[in-house]
C-alpha cells in the first residue's frame, strides 16, 4: 500500500490519504501538540436513502422512514458490552449522529486512541438486532422525535422543505415519525445495514496527534475479523421537479413571536466534486453580501425593528438537491419576505465589488478559524469527501471566486418563483 | 457546510471549569479591579480576546446589564452603525465579535469577545492592533449625543430585549430547567432570571441606561483574557485614564448556599407540548471550596453525567421512557438539575425510578467500575480544554472568579485519590427540593409525589 500525502503549504496543513486492504480509505489529518485526537468512521447514507432497486430483478424495496437514524442507535448494541461502558473505560467520548446523506460514529479521546480506534470499528461492523432490542429502542427514539416536535426551529425548517420539494426525500424528518418507526423490525434494519455500510460507501477520518502507519497495520489486521456484504442494489433516484411544492406553509406552536424560514430551490443541481462545493461558496458569499449585519438590508429592516439578531442566511445542498434559508423571529415576518422579495429583483446595489471583496475576506477568517477545532476539521472533511473534494483545497477554492461568478450565480438561483415561506405562529 | 441531524444521545458538560493554565501565562494588573490574563500557544490560527464586567446578580440590575451590551454592540463612536462596524470586521479577515449577558452563581456576567485570524495565514500585515481597538471602542467609547447614549438604540434594544426574555419559551428544556431553578431559588439571587424583566423595561431610558453605564465602568470588577501567540499585546493604552485609576471597585459576594429542604415546592405548568418536562432541584449544600465537594461531583456523574450513568442506564436503556435523563451539578451555587424529556402518561414512573437512582448512590449500591469512569469522564474533559481557545478562556475566568489556583495535574491527582465512601457522604447531604412538571392541557394532573 502506498500512503498518499497531499499538502498546503499556505496554510500549513497537510493530509495522508491510505487505502485497506478491503478497500476503505482511511484518512490522517495530523494536528500536531493538541491533547485530544478525534475519528469519524461515516457512510455516505442518511435519511434520504429510502429507496432501492435490485440490479438483478429490478425488484423495488422502499425502507421505512427513520430507517437510517434508527440504524446509528442499533449499532450501539451489543451482544457482550456495553460500548458507552467500554469507550468511557478507555477514557473516551463515543457518539454517533444520522443527517440527510450521512451516517457518522465518532469519538474522541486523550488516550488509549489505537484501540478506541478498534472498538469503534467494532461497533459499526457487527450489527446485533434481536427482536426485544429493537422493540425496546421505539420507546427512546419516540420521545427523541417528539422533543423535536416541540422545537420551532425544527419545525419551521421541516415545514420549508416540505414547501420546497415535491419527491425528495430531504422534506422526510431525519428520525422519521412515532408511526413510521413502528414499521422498523429485524428483518429491514439487516437490510438497511447491507446497504449503507460498505467500503465504497465509508470513510474514515482520523484528525490528532497520531501514529498513523501504526494505526493502518491494526485497521488492516482488525477487518480482516468483519466482512462486507455485497448486495447488488442501486439508489432509486429521485426525479424532483424544478418547481416548489406549495409557496407558504404556516402552523401554530407555543412561541412567544412569528418564526419564519423563507427557503429558495435551487435547479442547478446534478453537479458533481469541485462544482457542488464552488456553487456553495459562492452562494453563501452572495447571502454574506445581502444579509450579513454590515449589509444595507439588515441594517435597514433592524432599525425598523422587523428583525433582531436571530436573522441569518444560509445556502446548503448536495448532488440531487440544495436550497437556500433566510430565517428570523419577526412580528411581521411577511413584511420581511416581501422586502427579500424586492431585493431580489433589484439587487445590483448591494452586490457590489467592496462587499464582495469584504465577504470572501470574512470566508477565509471564518474557515482558518474553523482549523482550530479537530472537530470541525473531521466533520468537514467527511462531508467534502463525500462531495469528492478535498478539505485541505478549501481556501485555494475560495480565493479564485471572481466577481463575475457572483453575479451569475446570482441570476441564476435568486428566483422569487421558487421561493417559499415557512411560518411558527404563536397560538 | 453544516448540517442538521439527530445523534445517538445528548452531550452534557460534565464539568464548568476548574482548571489552572499555569504554563505560558503572564498575568498583568492594570488598574484596580483591572487584571488581564495572557495565554501564550502557537495552537491555534487565531487569537481571541475576552473582556468580561463582573456585576453582582441582582432584581434592581439585571436588566440594565442585560440591555447594556446591547446597546453598546449597536455602534461604538469610531463604528457609529452596524454597517460601519460589521464592515471593519469583515476587513480584518471576518474578526468575529459577540457579547453574552450570563450568570455564574450569583453572578451576572457580561461578556464581550473578539477573534480574528492571525496574519501569519492571511497573506497580511498584522491587524492585531486594529481588531483589538475595535473591541474597546464598543467597551470604552460608545456613541454619544449630548452626552448620552442614543435614544432610538437604547428603544430599539429595549424592543429586542423584550424578545429575548419571552423567546425563553422556545425551547422547552432550557425553559424547564431555568423555570425550575426560578421556583427553587424563588426568594434567592440564583432565581433572578440572567436577561432581566420585560416589566422592568419601561422604566429604563437612555438617560438612566447612561447614567448605569458610567457608573458601572467606575465600580465593576474587570477581567481579561488573551490566549494567542502575540506576546507583545498593549492592552494598557485601550482602557481609558479615568477607568485606569478608579479608586472604588464593587466587592461581589460569594453565593450563598443553602442546607436542607426546608419545604417541597411541587410545580405544574401547561402548554401546548408533545413531551412533558420533568425536572428535579436538589440541595447539596457543599460549597466548591469543600473537599468534599469533588466527591459530590463524582456521585452527581455517576447519577445522571454520562451515558454510563445509572439514569441513563435506568430511565432510558432498560425502560425507554426517556431519550435523556440527565444531572447537571451547578458548581457555584451548590445545587443539582436533573431533568428528563417523557411522555405526560410516564410521569410518576420516570420520577420514582429517578429517586430510586439517587437513593442508590446514597445507599453506597453502585461499583469501584462506576467511580472508575467517572473520574475518566472528569480527567478527559480536564485534558480537552487546553484544545480550544475559547475553553481555555473559560477555565481560566473560572479559576479568577472562584480563587482557584489548582494545577490540573494536581486536581487530576485529587479526583483519582477520591473513594467511594466520600462520594456516599458527601450525596447523603443531598435533598430533593422542587419538582417542576411542564405538561400540556387536557392531560390529567400529574400527582407526582416521592
Amino acid at each position: 500500500m502506498s500512503m498518499l500525502l497531499i499538502k498546503n503549504e499556505k496554510i500549513k496543513e497537510e493530509v495522508y490519504q491510505e487505502v485497506l486492504n478491503n478497500g476503505l480509505k482511511v484518512y490522517y489529518y495530523p494536528k500536531l501538540g493538541f491533547t485530544k485526537k478525534y475519528a469519524v468512521f461515516s457512510t455516505n447514507h442518511g435519511s434520504c436513502d429510502n429507496e432501492f432497486r435490485s440490479l438483478n430483478n429490478g425488484e423495488i424495496i422502499k425502507l421505512p422512514d427513520g430507517i437510517a437514524h434508527f440504524l446509528e442507535h442499533k449499532l450501539f448494541e451489543d451482544p457482550e458490552r456495553d460500548f458507552f461502558e467500554k469507550f468511557s473505560d478507555l477514557g473516551a467520548d463515543v457518539n454517533a449522529f444520522t443527517s440527510f446523506n450521512q451516517t457518522s460514529y465518532l469519538f474522541s479521546t486523550t488516550e488509549n486512541f489505537t484501540e478506541c480506534l478498534l472498538e469503534l470499528v467494532n461497533l459499526v461492523m457487527e450489527p446485533f438486532f434481536t427482536h426485544e432490542n429493537v422493540e425496546k429502542e421505539k420507546g427512546i427514539i419516540a420521545q427523541e422525535i417528539q422533543m423535536y416536535q416541540d422545537s420551532p426551529n425544527w419545525k419551521v425548517f421541516f415545514n420549508l422543505l416540505n414547501a420546497l420539494y415535491i419527491n425528495h426525500p430531504i422534506k422526510i424528518d431525519i428520525a422519521g415519525t412515532v408511526d413510521s418507526i413502528q414499521m422498523i423490525n429485524k428483518e429491514n434494519l439487516d437490510l438497511a445495514y447491507k446497504l449503507f455500510y460498505n467500503p465504497e460507501s465509508m470513510v474514515l477520518v482520523l484528525v490528532g496527534d497520531i501514529d498513523f502507519k501504526q494505526v493502518i497495520n491494526e485497521l488492516n489486521s482488525e477487518f480482516m475479523k468483519h466482512s462486507f456484504a455485497k448486495l447488488n442494489y442501486d439508489k432509486v433516484k429521485v426525479i424532483e421537479p424544478q418547481e416548489i411544492n406549495m409557496a407558504r406553509i404556516e402552523e401554530k406552536m407555543s412561541t412567544s413571536y412569528p418564526i419564519f424560514n423563507i427557503g429558495i430551490k435551487d435547479i442547478n443541481v446534478n453537479l458533481t466534486g469541485k462544482e457542488t462545493v464552488e456553487k456553495d461558496l459562492i452562494t453563501n458569499i452572495i447571502l454574506d453580501m445581502l444579509f450579513s449585519r454590515s449589509s444595507e438590508f439588515y441594517q435597514n429592516l433592524y432599525t425598523k425593528g422587523l428583525i433582531d439578531d436571530h436573522f441569518g442566511a444560509y445556502y446548503t445542498g448536495k448532488t440531487d438537491y440544495g436550497h437556500t434559508i433566510i430565517y428570523g423571529i419577526s412580528e411581521e415576518p411577511d413584511s420581511v419576505y416581501k422586502m427579500i422579495i424586492e431585493l431580489m429583483k433589484d439587487p445590483l446595489k448591494y452586490l457590489t465589488l467592496d462587499s464582495f471583496e469584504r465577504a470572501k475576506k470574512k470566508q477565509i477568517g471564518e474557515f482558518l478559524m474553523g482549523l482550530n477545532s479537530i472537530e470541525y476539521i473531521a466533520n468537514n472533511f467527511t462531508d467534502l469527501y463525500f462531495q469528492d473534494f478535498l478539505l485541505i483545497d478549501y481556501l485555494d477554492l475560495l480565493e479564485k471566486i471572481n466577481f463575475d461568478n457572483i453575479i451569475e450565480r446570482f441570476k441564476e438561483n435568486f428566483v422569487e418563483e421558487r421561493t417559499s415561506i415557512s411560518l411558527i405562529l404563536p397560538e | 457546510m453544516g448540517i442538521p441531524c439527530t445523534g445517538i444521545h445528548l452531550k452534557t458538560n460534565a464539568l464548568e471549569g476548574v482548571v489552572k493554565l499555569t504554563q505560558n501565562k503572564i498575568k498583568e494588573n492594570l488598574g484596580k479591579g483591572i487584571n488581564v490574563s495572557f495565554i501564550y500557544t502557537d495552537k491555534f490560527k487565531s487569537n481571541l480576546l475576552s473582556f468580561f464586567f463582573i456585576n453582582t446578580l441582582n432584581r434592581e440590575d439585571v436588566t440594565y446589564n442585560a440591555l447594556l451590551p446591547m446597546v453598546l454592540s449597536r455602534g461604538s463612536k469610531k463604528y457609529n452603525n452596524f454597517i460601519a462596524l460589521e464592515r471593519e470586521l469583515e476587513r480584518l479577515y471576518g474578526a468575529n465579535f459577540d457579547y453574552d449577558v450570563y450568570k455564574v452563581g450569583e453572578k451576572q456576567i457580561i461578556k464581550f469577545t473578539l477573534e480574528w485570524a492571525d496574519s501569519k495565514y492571511t497573506n497580511s500585515e498584522s491587524f492585531d492592533e486594529m481588531a483589538i481597538e475595535v473591541l474597546f471602542d464598543i467597551i470604552f467609547n460608545p456613541l454619544l449625543k449630548d452626552g448620552l447614549l442614543l435614544e432610538e438604540y437604547v428603544e430599539q434594544e429595549k424592543a429586542n430585549l423584550k424578545k429575548k426574555i419571552n423567546n425563553r419559551i422556545n425551547d422547552k428544556r432550557s425553559y424547564a430547567i431555568s423555570r425550575c431553578i426560578e421556583e427553587m431559588c424563588k426568594s434567592e439571587k440564583f432565581g433572578i432570571y440572567s436577561l432581566g424583566y420585560e416589566e422592568d423595561l419601561e422604566f429604563i431610558d437612555n438617560h438612566k441606561l447612561t447614567d448605569y453605564y458610567k457608573n458601572m465602568v467606575l465600580n465593576t470588577p474587570i477581567e481579561m483574557v488573551y490566549v494567542g501567540n502575540h506576546k507583545n499585546l498593549k492592552i494598557d493604552k485601550f482602557i481609558p485614564d479615568e477607568i485606569k485609576y478608579r479608586e472604588n471597585v464593587n466587592e461581589i459576594p460569594r453565593e450563598s448556599i443553602k442546607e436542607k429542604s426546608l419545604h417541597r415546592n411541587h410545580i405544574v405548568e401547561r402548554l401546548k407540548v408533545n413531551q412533558g418536562k420533568l425536572v428535579l432541584g436538589l440541595l447539596t449544600g457543599i460549597p466548591y471550596e469543600d473537599e468534599s465537594f469533588e466527591a459530590l461531583t463524582l456521585g452527581n456523574i455517576i447519577l445522571g453525567g454520562s451515558p454510563n450513568s445509572k439514569l441513563f442506564r435506568e430511565v432510558r436503556e432498560k425502560n425507554s421512557l426517556a431519550y435523556y435523563a440527565n444531572s447537571m451539578l451547578f458548581k457555584h451555587k451548590s445545587i443539582i438539575i436533573i431533568d428528563s424529556g417523557v411522555d405526560f402518561k410516564n410521569m410518576q414512573k420516570a420520577l420514582d425510578l429517578i429517586n430510586e437512582q439517587i437513593k442508590s448512590i446514597k445507599e453506597a449500591d453502585f461499583s469501584e467500575k462506576d467511580i472508575e469512569l467517572a473520574k475518566k469522564e472528569i480527567i478527559t474533559s480536564l485534558r480537552s480544554v487546553e484544545d480550544s481557545n475559547h475553553s481555555i478562556t473559560s477555565f481560566e475566568f473560572d479559576n479568577i472568579i472562584t480563587s482557584n489556583f489548582e494545577s490540573i495535574e494536581d486536581r487530576i491527582k485529587k479526583i483519582n485519590n477520591i473513594k467511594k465512601d466520600e462520594i456516599v457522604s458527601a450525596f447523603n447531604k443531598v435533598s430533593l427540593d422542587t419538582i417542576y412538571v411542564l405538561t400540556r392541557e387536557g392531560e390529567e394532573d400529574v400527582d407526582v409525589t416521592d
